[in-house]
């Protein structure tokens, strides 16, 4: 049977043709498993950053996830230099999620807001996924970095962020917390999405 | 009175047609078992029972169970409420709930000793390789089917856990997030997933059926190891029936006795069967300080924990199955019981150890202190594996007996 060249090329040709057949109809299968239509339009989320008190810090939800806006002081935005040897990534290169197109400057590479007061990024730990909670005024020290300037601690598996939301080495969180694609539509609302 | 059935003219007429008395009599009467079977060998039916408890249980919970995450009027989700219903409304249905959460629990005690046995007694060696790696695939595939499962009552843990667990899919480089994406149907855990999770829930288990009932046929093909590690002479084999099918239905009455305490006396399992916080609704953004995962997936989240890099801690999850997998060809000692083998078995003792540790800490909220004692415990596992292949080397085996 195998020695006769054009059955052979048959049945190659047919088993080909059977896997690609088969291929396509999983297409359809998959694209079902992708997040329907309505999920992804949902995506549009407006915010007014004055109503944040100054040092106070608001969340936000957005696509069903947590934006924090923190209303940072002249305090806290002087807190965000001097530990560069303790980030992972202190000039948010790694990937184009902790970035955005307006950040130009190395000074907004290290303060990664529009207007520096207002910061805001994403909530959600770039670990897996739990929400950090705001620790503004704790110390450092025992589980965390001796000189922690404040910013967010994930209690989930002890991953820790400074007050720009930049990831410090040593713990499982992978990069620093997302940037929203997000824009002032006058002096204070911003709309994310 | 089980000759007689199969004696009956039906009976004969339908084996004629379509072989069922000569499957019972090959698989359940005759077939031909080592004499010396412990306790530790009944643990296989008992998980057969197991797994008919948890399909009758789920059927009849899924007849009163909403998937959907969409709130209600009190402020929680239909999913949540459903349960509730459940167990306030509908008739034992607390009952039926209960007999499920702690089948599942049930479950995974069963099947871990069932494993540790088969690594005591050499029971993954030659030639009964494939009949440990189905064995593995089996545990796997019971682990998403739990990992589905849990998300279903929509509380705290249900939300948080699938959250933290679905995020170990991101960290795949490239198509991660897609991949993401893909498993939750949106860009966090929500109504999508949880529909998608029940559907699952509900397919896994008939896969599992069919992946046991392949275990089985393979089993009848090798057949059983014993304690001693050795080939029975013909003076050592004896059939099932009576012995066994008495022997596995008494270790069967023990267990649901243990069983039905549980679910009558103690169905929570003091946190550790049900977790106390999924009795609060979830919230997607109250983050639970302490995300644990219940007590029998503990070790695997405790290693991913362990490592300070999120690709390479999910890598070593990985690896922790992968290792399990090739036991078969890890180990080289051509003397199976570790009965016989005392380096051998200390270092399976020292490995028991380690996995117990790992689940006691990956149910703890992390300190630094847990941290350090849970990457020591994940190094042991590790070293475990790592030694197999040499051990036979300077190992002195006690002399093996000549017959069982
Ligand atoms: C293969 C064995 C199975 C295991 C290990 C398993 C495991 C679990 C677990 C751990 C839960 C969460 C328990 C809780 O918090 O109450 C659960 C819930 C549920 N399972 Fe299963 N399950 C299995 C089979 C099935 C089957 C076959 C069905 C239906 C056909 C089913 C339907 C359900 C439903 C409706 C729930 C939600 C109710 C609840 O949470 O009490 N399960 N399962
Ligand atoms: S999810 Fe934040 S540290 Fe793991």
């Amino acid at each position: 049977m195998g020695d006769n060249p054009r059955r052979s090329f048959l049945y190659t040709m047919a088993s080909v043709m059977g896997a690609a057949g088969a291929c396509a109809t999983a297409v359809p299968f998959v694209r079902a498993l992708e997040p329907a239509a309505d999920t992804v339009a949902s995506g549009v989320t407006e915010f007014d950053v004055s109503t944040v008190e100054p040092g106070m810090m608001a969340t936000v939800m957005w696509r069903g996830q947590p934006v924090f806006v923190v209303h940072r002081t002249q305090q806290m935005l002087e807190s965000l230099y001097g530990h560069d040897e303790l980030l992972r990534d202190p000039l948010s290169e790694a990937i184009p999620e902790v970035q955005a197109d307006w950040m130009k400057t190395k000074e907004q590479r290290i303060t990664r807001a529009i207007k520096p007061e207002f910061l805001v990024v994403s909530g959600v730990c770039t670990h897996l996924g739990c929400i950090p909670a705001f620790e503004p005024d704790r110390e450092g020290g025992g589980d965390m970095p001796k000189d922690w300037p404040g910013g967010w601690h994930c209690a989930c598996h002890g991953s820790n962020y400074d007050l720009s939301g930049r990831v410090f080495k040593g713990v499982p969180a992978p990069y620093n917390l997302f940037i929203p694609p997000y824009r002032y539509l006058d002096e204070s609302t911003i709309r994310i999405g | 009175m089980l000759e007689k059935m199969l004696n009956t003219k039906f009976a004969q007429w339908l084996d004629e047609r379509t072989h069922v008395v000569q499957y019972v009599r090959f698989h359940l009467l005759d077939y031909p078992t080592p004499k010396n079977l412990n306790y530790w060998y009944a643990f296989g039916s008992i998980a057969l029972v197991v797994l008919i408890i948890q399909v009758l249980s789920g059927v009849f919970l899924a007849m009163d169970y909403k998937p959907a995450a969409v709130p209600t009027g009190n402020g929680f989700s239909m999913a949540f409420d459903s349960i509730e219903r459940i167990m306030r409304e509908v008739n034992d249905g607390w009952l039926i709930r209960y007999m499920h959460a702690v089948g599942a629990s049930a479950f995974f005690f069963v099947i871990y000793l069932h494993m540790a046995r088969g690594m005591y007694y050499g029971s993954y060696k030659k030639p009964r390789e494939f009949l440990w790696i189905m064995g593995v695939m089996i545990l796997v595939i019971m682990q998403a089917t739990v990992f589905f499962g849990y998300l279903l009552p929509w509380g705290q843990m249900s939300y948080w856990g699938a959250t933290v667990i679905t995020n170990i899919f991101g960290a795949i480089p490239g198509i991660g997030d897609w991949l993401l994406q893909l498993v939750r149907g949106g860009y966090g855990v929500g109504d999508p997933t949880l529909n998608r999770f029940f559907a699952l829930h509900f397919l896994f288990p008939f896969i599992l059926i069919a992946f046991v009932f392949w275990h089985v046929m393979a089993l009848h093909v090798v057949h059983s190891n014993n304690p001693e590690g050795i080939e029975p002479s013909k003076k050592g084999i004896i059939p099932f029936h009576p012995y066994y099918t008495v022997k596995d239905l008494f270790g069967i009455g023990v267990f649901l006795i243990v069983y039905s305490w549980f679910v009558f006396f103690d169905p929570t399992g003091h946190g550790l069967i049900i977790e106390t916080n999924n009795f609060n609704p979830a919230d997607p953004l109250k983050t639970p300080p302490d995300i644990t995962p219940v007590w029998y997936l503990t070790p695997w989240y405790e290693i991913l924990r362990s490592v300070p890099n999120k690709l390479l801690g999910i890598v070593g999850m990985a690896f922790a199955y992968v290792c399990l997998f090739l036991m078969p060809w890890l180990d080289r000692s051509p003397v199976r019981s570790a009965r016989y083998r005392p380096v051998y078995r200390t270092m399976l003792l020292v490995f028991f150890a380690s996995i117990g540790v790992l689940g006691y800490c990956g149910h703890h909220e992390v300190t630094p202190e847990l941290l350090l004692i849970g990457r020591i415990a994940s190094l042991v596992y590790f070293a475990f594996f790592a030694l197999l292949p040499f051990v036979h080397k300077f190992e002195k085996n006690r002399p093996l007996p000549e017959d069982i």
